[in-house]
């Protein structure tokens, strides 16, 4: 799910850029101390989440986590991605320097925006079950669609590649909805407070 | 300006150099420095390029059939940076990133972010570790179905409820010594050679394409 550097063009860059530095600078002024840790958890998560391999038939996917970050840590889901992108560009090469505002604005803003989606009213009387696999799906469903819409639109040559990346990570969106869907009741089992925000 | 921020910004200005300007020569310049200098670690390096190259590649493939230089061009480019940042930072454990931060005053917050962030992320690798090794003792076997997902999901929200804790303890046990938002480090002021020499290439390159922009 990550955009290396040198595959989009300056202009997307700087313009996808610019609105992940404005929503960062925003978490990063709204963190309070107390939530320092959270994040930071939220960040490792996410980080160690790409090296773990879900099985899927004769293939194997891995997790980001999205959906369950966003609704944990809503805007400072833009620090703790900004923070594992970071990591995972220098020390692992996954994504890259350039391209990390595009990548932080593809993983940061579903987490964002399933947030909100979370905390809409009628969701609140969607079956819990329900409403857990949703928020891991539509996490993942979010960047996908990102992912998907930036390449199609900045060069002509990669429309092939984003239809296919989207139709290939529906199966990863399914997966992401079912682990996160069992994470979150785990968690309102053991640990409510920290679904109460 | 201190020996990690010379690092970060090396890799910052190659990494734009080569993703935004028209692919020359000149570029090999500076990633020959930074491959002579982790000469004992290229195979290494190389092996990492190879298994990093999946994603490139397939991309690659679908511009190949549309436009054969492009592609080319493309492969390329991702490839050049990606071995000019694996190699820049194939020892680094994360600290020297946190201390360059730091060093370009980053908010004070975010810098904390990225000290627990890079704590919790040795303590979880070894939670997970221990959790598969549990998993593995106990017959599991990861297949295709709910109950592999449902162990996944019960993993993931394990060890997560156990970092929080760890990260709240490490919050008090820095709130005890005065913490505020704030962490201090010690940085290193000695700046190899190379590190400057790189610095001057990558500057005088990138001085060249801005002129040759402009002209």
């Amino acid at each position: 799910m990550h955009i290396s550097d040198g595959v989009l063009g300056i202009e997307p860059t700087i313009i996808i850029s610019a609105i992940s530095a404005i929503a960062l600078i925003k978490a990063v002024k709204e963190l309070k101390n107390e939530e320092i840790s959270l994040t930071a958890v939220a960040s490792a998560m996410f980080f160690i989440a790409s090296f773990i391999h879900i099985p899927f038939g004769v293939t194997q996917i891995h997790l980001i986590l999205l959906g369950v970050i966003g609704i944990l840590i809503s805007w400072s889901s833009f620090v703790a991605i900004f923070v594992a992108l970071l990591l995972q560009a220098l020390l692992l090469g996954y994504g890259g320097i350039t391209s990390l505002g595009v990548n932080l604005f593809i993983m940061a803003a579903p987490a964002v925006i399933v947030y909100y989606f979370y905390n809409l009213s009628f969701i609140k009387r969607v079956n819990e079950k329900v409403k857990f696999f949703l928020v891991g799906f539509l996490g993942t469903f979010f960047a996908t669609l990102f992912l998907t819409l930036i390449l199609y639109f900045s060069k002509d040559e990669y429309n092939y590649a984003a239809y296919t990346i989207f139709s290939v990570n529906i199966v990863t969106m399914i997966i992401e909805g079912l682990v996160s869907m069992f994470l979150l009741l785990f968690i309102k089992k053991v640990y409510p407070k920290l679904l109460k925000g | 300006m201190n020996k990690e921020l010379i690092s970060l910004v090396n890799a910052f200005l190659f990494s734009i150099l080569v993703a935004f300007s028209p692919l020359s020569f000149l570029f090999l310049i500076p990633l020959s420095i930074i491959l002579f200098v982790q000469k004992e670690h290229l195979l290494k390096i190389f092996r990492k390029l190879v298994f990093l190259n999946f994603f490139i590649v397939v991309l690659v493939l679908f511009v190949f059939f549309q436009d054969k230089t492009e592609a080319l061009e493309l492969f390329f480019r991702t490839n050049m940076i990606l071995l000019f940042n694996i190699s820049i930072f194939y020892k680094s454990k994360g600290y020297d990133i946190v201390r360059a931060l730091d060093a370009l005053k980053v908010p004070s917050k975010l810098v904390s972010v990225f000290y627990f962030t890079l704590t919790l992320i040795d303590y979880l690798m070894l939670d997970f570790k221990k959790a598969k090794d549990s998993l593995k003792a106990r017959g599991f076997n990861a297949n295709t179905s709910m109950f592999t997902y449902q162990t996944y999901g019960n993993v993931f929200a394990m060890i997560f409820i156990k970092a929080l804790k760890k990260s709240e303890d490490m919050k008090y046990s820095m709130n005890a010594r005065g913490f505020e938002n704030r962490i201090y480090f010690l940085n290193s002021y000695k700046i190899d050679l190379h590190e400057k020499i790189l610095l001057g290439v990558i500057v005088l390159i990138l001085l060249k394409v801005v002129y040759e922009l402009f002209s």
